[in-house]
C-alpha cells in the first residue's frame, strides 16, 4: 500500500519545485492582479475600496486606454504581416546550406539575441531627429533632415520597422524548419511537369507551409501585443502618445498615475486577449 | 562539552556586540560627481557611528518615485530617501514623523521659510530640507561672443522676452551653436514662463485652477512658437532627447534648467559657460523648488534614520555638503556662503529667487501639482504637435485642475 502511494506521489514530487516557482512568480501575481482590478487604491494606502466592475466600466470611456488599444491593434497588424512576409522570404532565400547563407542567417538572427533596450538605443542613435546618424548623413549630402521621431507618422513607421527587424530572425528559423519538412520529390515532379518557380511557390511551398505560417502568425501576434521595451527606449510612446501601446499605457497608469488597481484592470484585458491567442496557438500546435 | 557550550556562548555574545545596524538609503543622482560626494559623507557618518553601516541604493531621478512606491507597497520601505518638491507630498501618509525626535519650532526655525510648507504638516514634520533650487538659464559664452551678443549679467538689465527671442535668432545664425535653446521636458520648467508672464496655476483661494488666463495663453503661445520657429529642438519635447547633452556638447547656446546642474557643468571643458538672469515678461520670477531627506514609517531603523537625517541637515554637515555639491543650502545660516569660481553663477540664481512672488512656492507645494504634472505636460505636447490650440490646452488643464482640487477637498 505504502509502495503504491509512493509511486503515485513521485511524479508530483519531481514537479513540485517547478510548480512552487511557477505558483509564486506567475500564478500568485496573476491572482493578485485580478483581485486588485476590482478595487480602488494606490501604492501608499493599499487597497481602499471594493468597486466591483467600476474599473472595467471606466475603461470603456477612457480615451487614453482606447487610443492605446487601437494603436496596439494597428501596430500588431502591421508588424505581424511584415514579419510573416519578410521572414518567409528570408527563409526561402537562405534555406541552402552554403557558407554565405549560413553567415546571412546568423546576421539576421543576431537582433533576436540582443536585449530590446540595446535595439531601442541603437535605433534611436540612428533615427534621432536632432542627433541621429541618418539625419547627419542627409545634412552632409545637402538634403533636409527628416523628422523621424518627432513626426507622428514617421515615428510610427520607425517603431514598426525596429520591431520587425528585431523579430524576423527568430521566425525565419521556424520557417526554414518548416521548409525542410516539404519533400523534395514534390518540387522534382513539378519541374518535370514544367511548373515555374513562382507556380511551385504558390502551389507547393505555401500550402504545405500553412501550419508553420499559422504558428508564426500567432506567436508573432502574441509577442507584438506585449511590445514595450524597444518602444519605451526609442520614442517613449511619443511624439505625444502616438506610439504609446497597451503595455506602456498600463505602466504609466500604474506608476506615473499612481493608480495600480486601474492599471490591473487594463492588464486583465490584455491577459484576456493573449489568452485567446494562446488557446488558438495550442489548438494549432495540436492539430499539426 | 561544557567548554564547547561556553565557546558557543562567547561567539554569540561577541557577535551581538559587534552586530551592525544597516541603514538603507535610497538616493537619486543627477551625475557621478554628486554620487562620489555623497559616498564621502556616508563614510564620514559611518566613522562617527561605528555601529551603523549605511547601504546606499542609487537610482536615476526618473525612477525615484516608482522605486519608492514599490518599496512602500511591498512593506519594505527604505530607512531614508532623498525626495523633491514634486513627490514629497505623495509620501506624506507613510513619512516618519521627525517631530518625535526634535523640538519642532527650533528645528523648523533653522530652515528658509519657503521650504517649510513642504515638510510641516501640523503637528507632524515629514522630512528635512537639504537644499533650495531655482530654475534658470545656462548659456554658452563662446557662442554668444562669436555672435557679438552681450548677455545681461545682473538683475538691473534683464532681457524682455522679445529681446531674448531676438538673441536666440542671432546666436543661432551667427555662431557655431546649431540650436538656440535646450529646454527640460518638465511642467516645472515650462512654468518658469507662466510665472514670468504674470500667470499662476492655482488662484489665491487655493480652490480653483487659474491657468486659463490671458497670462497663461501668452506663456504657452510664446513657448509653442519657440518650437515652431526652430529655436528649441523638437526632439526634446516630442521624442525624449536629452536637453542637457545638447548643451554640454556645445551645440545649444542656452539651456533652461536649474542651479543643480552647476556641479555637473563644472566638468565642462570644451567651452565657457555662465548663467543669465531669467528674461522678464510682466514680472521677473523663477520657480523655487528643493530637495529633502525623509524617513518612512515601518522601516527597520526609524531611530537611526532620524539620527542620519538630523546629521545630514545639521549646520556642521549641510553647509560643507552644499558647498561641495555647489547647491544652495536650505539653512538660514548658509546666507553669504561662497562657492569660489561659481559665485557669479550662484548669485544670478539667488537674485532670481529674491524677486520671485511667494505664490509660486504655494502653487508647487499643493499636492494637486504632483498629480497633474504629467497631464499638463502631455497637453502642452499636443499643442506642439498641432493637435490643439494653446487656448484649448489651457481649458483642458483648467478643467482637470479644478476636478483634482475638488477631489482633494
Amino acid at each position: 500500500m505504502r509502495h503504491k502511494v509512493g509511486r503515485l506521489l513521485t511524479p508530483y514530487l519531481f514537479l513540485a519545485p517547478n510548480m512552487l516557482i511557477f505558483g509564486i512568480f506567475v500564478v500568485l501575481p496573476m491572482v493578485y492582479g485580478l483581485v486588485y482590478s476590482f478595487y480602488r487604491g494606490n501604492f501608499i494606502g493599499g487597497l481602499q475600496q471594493f468597486v466591483g466592475i467600476e474599473n472595467y466600466r471606466q475603461l470603456l470611456e477612457d480615451r487614453a486606454f482606447l487610443n492605446s488599444l487601437a494603436q496596439t491593434v494597428v501596430y500588431v497588424l502591421l508588424v505581424v504581416s511584415l514579419v510573416v512576409v519578410i521572414s518567409l522570404m528570408l527563409a526561402i532565400a537562405l534555406r541552402t546550406t552554403t557558407l554565405g547563407s549560413a553567415l546571412a542567417r546568423v546576421g539576421f538572427y543576431l537582433p533576436v539575441i540582443l536585449s530590446p533596450v540595446v535595439v531601442g538605443v541603437a535605433w534611436r542613435w540612428m533615427f534621432s531627429s536632432d542627433l541621429g546618424v541618418i539625419n547627419a548623413l542627409l545634412s552632409s549630402l545637402g538634403q533636409s533632415p527628416i523628422p523621424w521621431l518627432t513626426d507622428i507618422n514617421w515615428a510610427r513607421a520607425v517603431v514598426v520597422l525596429a520591431s520587425v527587424w528585431s523579430m524576423v530572425g527568430f521566425y525565419m528559423v521556424i520557417f526554414i524548419g518548416g521548409l525542410n519538412t516539404i519533400p523534395t520529390e514534390l518540387y522534382q515532379a513539378a519541374e518535370v511537369d514544367g511548373a515555374s518557380p513562382r507556380q511551385q511557390f504558390w502551389q507547393i511551398t505555401l500550402p504545405l507551409l500553412a501550419p508553420t505560417t499559422l504558428l508564426v502568425t500567432i506567436l508573432a501576434t502574441i509577442n507584438a501585443f506585449k511590445a514595450f521595451e524597444i518602444i519605451l527606449v526609442l520614442t517613449n510612446g511619443g511624439p505625444g502618445d502616438a506610439t504609446r501601446l497597451l503595455v506602456q499605457n498600463i505602466y504609466l497608469t500604474a506608476f506615473e498615475g499612481a493608480n495600480p488597481t486601474y492599471a490591473s484592470a487594463q492588464s486583465v484585458v490584455l491577459f484576456a486577449i493573449l489568452m485567446v491567442l494562446t488557446l488558438m496557438q495550442l489548438r494549432v500546435s495540436r492539430d499539426t | 562539552m561544557r567548554k564547547a557550550w561556553l565557546a558557543a556562548l562567547f561567539v554569540a555574545l561577541a557577535g551581538a556586540a559587534f552586530a551592525q545596524r544597516t541603514l538603507q538609503v535610497v538616493w537619486f543622482t543627477e551625475s557621478p560627481t554628486e554620487q562620489a560626494i555623497f559616498d564621502r559623507y556616508v563614510k564620514m557618518y559611518e566613522a562617527a557611528n561605528p555601529g551603523t553601516k549605511v547601504e546606499v541604493t542609487y537610482v536615476p531621478f526618473q525612477q525615484l518615485t516608482q522605486k519608492l512606491q514599490l518599496m512602500v507597497a511591498g512593506n519594505t520601505p527604505p530607512d531614508v530617501a532623498r525626495v523633491v518638491t514634486a513627490n514629497i507630498a505623495e509620501f506624506d501618509p507613510v513619512a516618519l514623523d521627525l517631530a518625535a525626535y526634535v523640538d519642532p519650532s527650533s528645528f523648523l526655525n533653522q530652515f528658509l521659510p519657503s521650504q517649510i510648507p513642504y515638510i510641516y504638516r501640523k503637528p507632524r514634520i515629514i522630512g528635512a530640507p537639504l537644499d533650495v533650487t531655482a530654475n534658470g538659464i545656462f548659456y554658452n559664452k563662446d557662442c554668444f561672443d562669436e555672435a557679438g551678443i552681450r548677455v545681461p549679467t545682473n538683475s538691473l538689465q534683464v532681457w524682455t522676452w522679445e529681446q531674448w527671442r531676438e538673441a536666440m535668432d542671432r546666436v543661432r545664425n551667427n555662431s557655431r551653436c546649431r540650436f538656440a535653446l535646450s529646454y527640460d521636458f518638465t511642467t516645472h520648467r515650462f512654468s518658469t514662463l507662466l510665472y514670468a508672464a504674470g500667470g499662476r496655476f492655482i488662484d489665491p483661494s487655493g480652490k480653483r485652477f487659474a491657468i486659463d488666463s490671458p497670462e497663461g495663453l501668452r506663456a504657452l503661445s510664446f513657448f509653442a512658437d519657440l518650437f515652431k520657429d526652430g529655436f528649441i529642438p523638437k526632439g526634446q519635447w516630442l521624442s525624449n532627447d536629452d536637453p542637457s547633452t545638447l548643451f554640454r556638447s556645445g551645440q545649444s547656446a542656452m539651456y533652461m534648467s536649474g542651479n543643480w546642474n552647476v556641479a555637473q557643468f563644472s566638468q565642462v571643458r570644451n567651452f565657457n559657460w555662465g548663467v543669465m538672469p531669467l528674461p522678464r515678461d510682466k514680472i521677473r520670477s523663477t520657480v523655487p523648488g528643493g530637495k529633502f531627506v525623509m524617513g518612512f514609517k515601518g522601516s527597520k531603523n526609524p531611530n537611526e534614520a532620524a539620527k542620519f537625517i538630523l546629521w545630514l541637515t545639521s549646520k556642521e554637515i549641510n553647509l560643507p555638503f552644499s558647498k561641495d555639491n555647489m547647491v544652495l543650502s536650505a539653512r538660514k545660516d548658509a546666507k553669504g556662503m561662497k562657492y569660489g569660481q561659481f559665485d557669479d553663477a550662484i548669485a544670478v540664481f539667488l537674485s532670481d529667487l529674491s524677486v520671485t512672488p511667494s505664490y509660486v512656492g504655494q502653487d508647487w507645494s499643493n499636492p494637486v501639482m504632483a498629480r497633474l504634472n504629467t497631464f499638463i505636460r502631455s497637453e502642452i505636447v499636443k499643442v506642439l504637435l498641432g493637435q490643439q490650440s494653446p487656448k484649448q490646452a489651457l481649458e483642458t488643464i483648467q478643467a482637470e485642475g479644478d476636478k483634482q482640487l475638488r477631489l482633494l477637498r
